[in-house]
């Protein structure tokens, strides 16, 4: 009897440390359907952001010099060997090996230097504000194989969706959720300069002070003839010129600013 | 007697009374060490099913394929595409991934995505394409405006766990409900009643396979078979058998009846292709039958759940017949217990398997992408992560280009094969096709036979690049207002570069001749070698280095002059970068293929985001691409100008090296950027110049890739200057052929050139009467 009571309290005693296990874990389920985020295994190795062109290393063969002594024939005494009668006045001289070459024929060239250069120009210097046409050779090529070669201007419908997307998402702190959308964009209309303007703004928030100047330059390049889009992205540039202390983007603010 | 008795007695106490503490001892024991056990299983049980469950390969999708009104696209490519994201044709799209084509108009019920934040509804739209572009795009079925939208990405290769063992996850939500029916009424009738182990059932068995002489029917419920898979190994004994029953306990008592069944559905073994062990339903239904797992037919459930009795046994590729008797029964089953209907049952006993013919290839068919997807991974990611944690890695890989450059690449090469008289196979090339703003890969052809994952010359071929060198060179030239500009004359006369001491170089150009003087815009446009050193010596070979690691070459590059002329040996994807640099206006874009990278559920792991970096001027960039376009037109590249139409604007050089080893040629239109390679591996002649051979493989591709014109926007310091084309002064017009060519603000020429007085001595330029006297300044530039 007493046997009995010994055997049953021992068992109890075993169940009992499976049910401790069961009470702990009928709780809600560990394991969600879906776990939860933070289960996150693995990790990206830190990676530089841009792989920045490392500095050449340049070896500098122990044979090569600098032709820097070549290029100036006058008075220098030559460093070169003039094999045949002197031809040019080019920095470099030399000449075919014999007998490869019969077509190279040299008799014309005494003729080049009077008429080129001795003669008279007739207009030495043409009015300082005749810097050229401002005309766009091609901006007149047909879009695709039905346009007319009507030049568009302004986003498609499709590129403007996602600008005000991607407005939203940054309004709503989604910075990379909006940027996401605006290179969506980009790869619609990659010379259009309001995609370009909001990357270089949302790029500054996030302290990226280097893409913010590179992207609204980009933007200043395609917006030629848009003097509000110009001017803004200008305004940016100080803006992020001075919250980065570059100087040079600083500089070319200025020498913008001086112009207008 | 009664001693003996009693003595006895005695003994018979003692004895008991050992055995008594030795029985106790024992039994303290025995279940001292029986819990210990248990607990050891359940932490088995436990850790195992809550930690990664399994090793699950890394899968790689190409872009999402856009659709707005514009887009360039063909109808042949649209339904290309969708026959990769497995769409059926049918005649009304009702369900997801069908679509109807009536000539260029499309009706698509697609199926949606969400990864992340990033969300695409289902939907059905309407397409209608017209002469290469989206004319018109809307919804189906309601008036609610669409501009823009996205199919799903195609899945282009994955990378395999080495154990081969692949799955893709299903969650039970997208299970069909049917499937979860069925499930239980052929393998466990009382799976949501039962703790683990179903006695009844086992007892049943039992009995049928006494009866039977050998094993006839299993006794096991789901949640047994789960465990034999998931952590048991196959052998057949009584301690497996124990362990099992009491694991299946355990994991009935710590997770819900649903974790269980998706863990089941996920985890049976249901086939095999090559080396690839098939897991779970939800990769299943896309191997068998080219679908995900919600868009499964009653029908074709049946047959899945099936097979779970024996993939191989039931294999429907091998055994059709065999496969359909299973489903048939099943059905019967599923008909019994009410999961389906049983005039329905009757009706789908008619359909045919409806299984793909061909299995899907266990092996990707773009080999040569997913080399480079890896090489770029490898940086950020160590390759067992990349096998096992079920990465999701999102490129900007464009199906449709892909093909079409593998299509074009290997047609070409092997005419030229022919014509050049080549050994039949010998002669291979490479391309490599990019975006012109964001840097992004989207096609790399390898070699003529795209689908063999071998040498990727794209990558791994390194040769001479010839005259591909030379934007390079013109563009650290014009970097140098002060030096150059596009009318500087520089003579074509031979040149001769002093070395070291009795050590000279004397580069001749291509053809042997000599020009005279030429403008640098013409040197370019002909490909002039003389001139071109003649810019490069006066700039200094360290600055031309220099521009040729800011354009994105990072390979070490001596200080040899020859490298001026291209003696320089760099692979296919390291001369696109140069030339991808130089299409996005001076702006260095590192080329990528991956845009994200995501983990299994679903969380974005890293981004990578456009980083731009100006290394020349926009303006100086101009100069060259408007140079470069000309070559298109005029110069070494003049083919492309007759075969493509005039709005396919593009720009691009020509390349060929000593002997015509390598014929090369990059270029770029306003949307794409491509640099095509051609040549022999063994490195012997081809007879092929970079215009009679890589050029003809870029205007086979651009005749017939939907993209944009070359449309370069001006920067604002340029200015046109109308200047003479042969002496590169002003243009008089009394006088010479005028020609229009930009300027940086205040670099046009000041001198205008010099007319004879008399109005006409000179008579019309004639190509080859070059030696004739007074004809000189004809044939200066020509």
């Amino acid at each position: 009897m007493r046997l009995l009571i010994v055997i049953s309290f021992i068992l109890l005693g075993g169940c009992s440390s499976i049910n401790d296990r069961v009470d702990r874990s009928s709780q809600p389920p560990v394991r969600a359907a879906t776990p939860p985020p933070q289960r996150v295994i693995i990790r990206p190795r830190p990676l530089p952001q841009i792989p920045e062109i490392q500095a050449p290393k340049i070896v500098k063969p122990h044979t090569y010099k600098r032709a820097e002594p070549i290029r100036r024939p006058v008075k220098v005494k030559p460093r070169y060997k003039v094999r045949s009668k002197p031809t040019y006045k080019a920095p470099v001289v030399g000449r075919y090996p014999s007998g490869s070459s019969p077509q190279v024929t040299q008799t014309k060239i005494p003729v080049i230097k009077p008429v080129i250069e001795k003669k008279p120009v007739i207009a030495a210097v043409p009015k300082p504000e005749d810097e050229g046409l401002e005309i766009d050779p091609y901006a007149n090529i047909p879009e695709n194989a039905d346009d007319r070669g009507t030049g568009r201007s302004g986003s498609s419908p499709a590129v403007e969706t996602l600008l005000v997307r991607a407005y939203a998402d940054a309004k709503l702190g989604r910075t990379d959720a909006a940027m996401s959308k605006l290179e969506r964009g980009l790869r619609i209309e990659p010379q259009n300069p309001k995609l370009w303007n909001q990357l270089a703004e949302l790029h500054y928030k996030k302290g990226n002070y280097q893409q913010a100047i590179s992207m609204a330059k980009k933007a200043i390049n395609y917006s030629s003839s848009d003097k509000d889009m110009t001017n803004k992205n200008w305004r940016l540039i100080s803006k992020v010129a001075k919250k980065s202390g570059d100087s040079r983007a600083m500089a070319e603010v200025n020498e913008y600013n001086k112009r207008q | 007697m009664n001693s003996i008795f009693k003595l006895i007695k005695v003994v018979f106490k003692v004895f008991w009374r050992i055995s008594r503490i030795t029985l106790l001892i024992s039994i303290v024991l025995g279940s001292l060490a029986a819990a210990a056990y248990v607990l050891k299983l359940d932490d088995h049980v436990t850790t195992q099913f809550e930690g990664k469950r399994w090793a699950l390969p890394a899968r790689v999708f190409a872009r999402p394929l856009e659709i707005y009104v514009g887009k360039g696209l063909y109808a042949r490519d649209l339904e290309k595409e969708l026959q990769l994201l497995h769409y059926r044709k049918t005649n009304n799209p009702i369900d997801t991934g069908q679509y109807i084509r009536n000539g260029n108009t499309f009706i698509i019920h697609t199926r949606g995505f969400q990864f992340a934040d990033d969300k695409e509804p289902e939907r059905r739209i309407k397409v209608t394409l017209r002469k290469g572009r989206i004319k018109s795009l809307s919804h189906e079925n309601s008036d609610d405006p669409l501009t823009l939208m996205r199919m799903e990405r195609v899945l282009i290769g994955n990378f395999y766990p080495s154990h081969n063992e692949d799955r893709v996850l299903a969650r039970l939500d997208d299970v069909p409900s049917l499937l979860i029916k069925g499930l239980v009424a052929i393998e466990d009738k009382h799976f949501y009643e039962h703790l683990g182990i179903n006695p009844r059932s086992i007892g049943r068995a039992m009995v049928a396979n006494l009866k039977a002489g050998h094993t006839v029917q299993g006794g096991s419920t789901l949640t047994q078979q789960l465990v034999k898979n998931f952590y048991l190994s196959n052998e057949r004994s009584i301690k497996r058998k124990a362990n099992e029953a009491i694991m299946a306990g355990l994991l009935e008592l710590h997770y819900t009846k649903d974790e269980i069944l998706e863990a089941y559905i996920n985890e049976i073994y249901l086939g095999q292709n090559k080396k690839r062990a098939i897991h779970g339903f939800g990769l299943a239904s896309q191997f068998y039958f080219n679908r995900p797992i919600k868009e499964l037919k009653p029908e074709q459930v049946a047959l899945l759940i099936g097979m779970a009795k024996g993939a191989s046994y039931y294999n429907p590729r091998r055994f059709p017949k065999r496969a359909k008797k299973r489903r048939d029964l099943v059905l019967d089953i599923m008909a019994k217990e009410g999961a389906i209907d049983l005039a329905e049952s009757d009706d789908f006993k008619q359909m045919p398997l409806g299984i793909s013919t061909y299995a899907p290839p266990s092996v990707s068919p773009f080999p040569a992408y997913l080399g480079l997807v890896r090489k770029q991974l490898q940086r950020d990611y160590n390759e067992e992560d990349l096998r096992t944690e079920g990465l999701l890695i999102f490129t900007a890989m464009d199906p449709i280009v892909q093909l079409i450059g593998e299509r074009v690449l290997s047609r070409r090469v092997r005419l030229l094969e022919r014509a050049e008289r080549i050994p039949r196979g010998k002669l291979n090339g490479a391309m490599v096709i990019s975006s012109v703003q964001g840097g992004e890969i989207l096609a790399i052809i390898g070699g003529r036979d795209a689908r063999y994952a071998g040498y990727n010359r794209a990558l791994d071929a390194k040769r001479q690049i010839g005259s591909l060198v030379k934007p390079a060179v013109f563009l650290a030239a014009l970097e140098a207002p002060k030096l150059f500009n596009l009318a500087t004359p520089i003579s074509d006369g031979p040149v001769k570069v002093r070395l070291a001491t009795r050590d000279y170089w004397e580069p001749r150009n291509y053809d042997h001749r000599d020009m005279g003087v030429v403008t640098l815009r013409r040197a370019l446009v002909l490909s002039r070698n003389t001139p071109t050193v003649r810019i490069g010596i006066k700039l200094g070979m360290e600055r031309v280095v220099e521009m040729l690691h800011d354009v994105g070459i990072h390979s070490d590059i001596p200080l040899y002059p020859s490298i001026l002329l291209g003696a320089l040996e760099l692979s296919p994807l390291e001369v696109q970068q140069m030339y991808q640099t130089i299409a996005a206006g001076g702006t260095y874009t590192p080329l990528q293929a991956i845009r994200s990278v995501m983990n299994s559920y679903g969380n974005t792991l890293k981004r990578y985001p456009l980083n731009i970096k100006q290394v020349a001027s926009p303006g100086s960039t101009y100069l060259l691409t408007s140079v470069m376009n000309e070559v298109t037109k005029t110069g070494t590249a003049k083919y492309l100008s007759k075969v493509l139409p005039r709005w396919k604007n593009a720009a691009g050089k020509t390349g060929t090296t000593n002997n015509k080893r390598d014929s090369w040629f990059a270029g770029f239109t306003g949307q794409h950027v491509a640099s095509v390679w051609v040549g022999r591996d063994d490195n012997k002649p081809t007879n092929l110049t970079g215009g009679s051979g890589a050029l003809k493989v870029w205007a086979d591709l651009m005749k017939v890739l939907p993209t944009k014109p070359l449309k370069p926007k001006r920067p604002s310091k340029i200015r046109y200057v109308k200047i003479d084309k042969a002496s590169g002064l002003l243009y008089n017009p009394n006088c010479g052929e005028a020609v229009t060519i930009p300027f940086l603000r205040g670099t046009k020429p000041r001198k205008r050139r010099y007319c004879a007085p008399k109005p006409s001595p000179v008579n019309p330029p004639s190509a080859s009467n070059r030696d004739a006297k007074g004809k000189w300044i004809d044939n200066l530039m020509r």
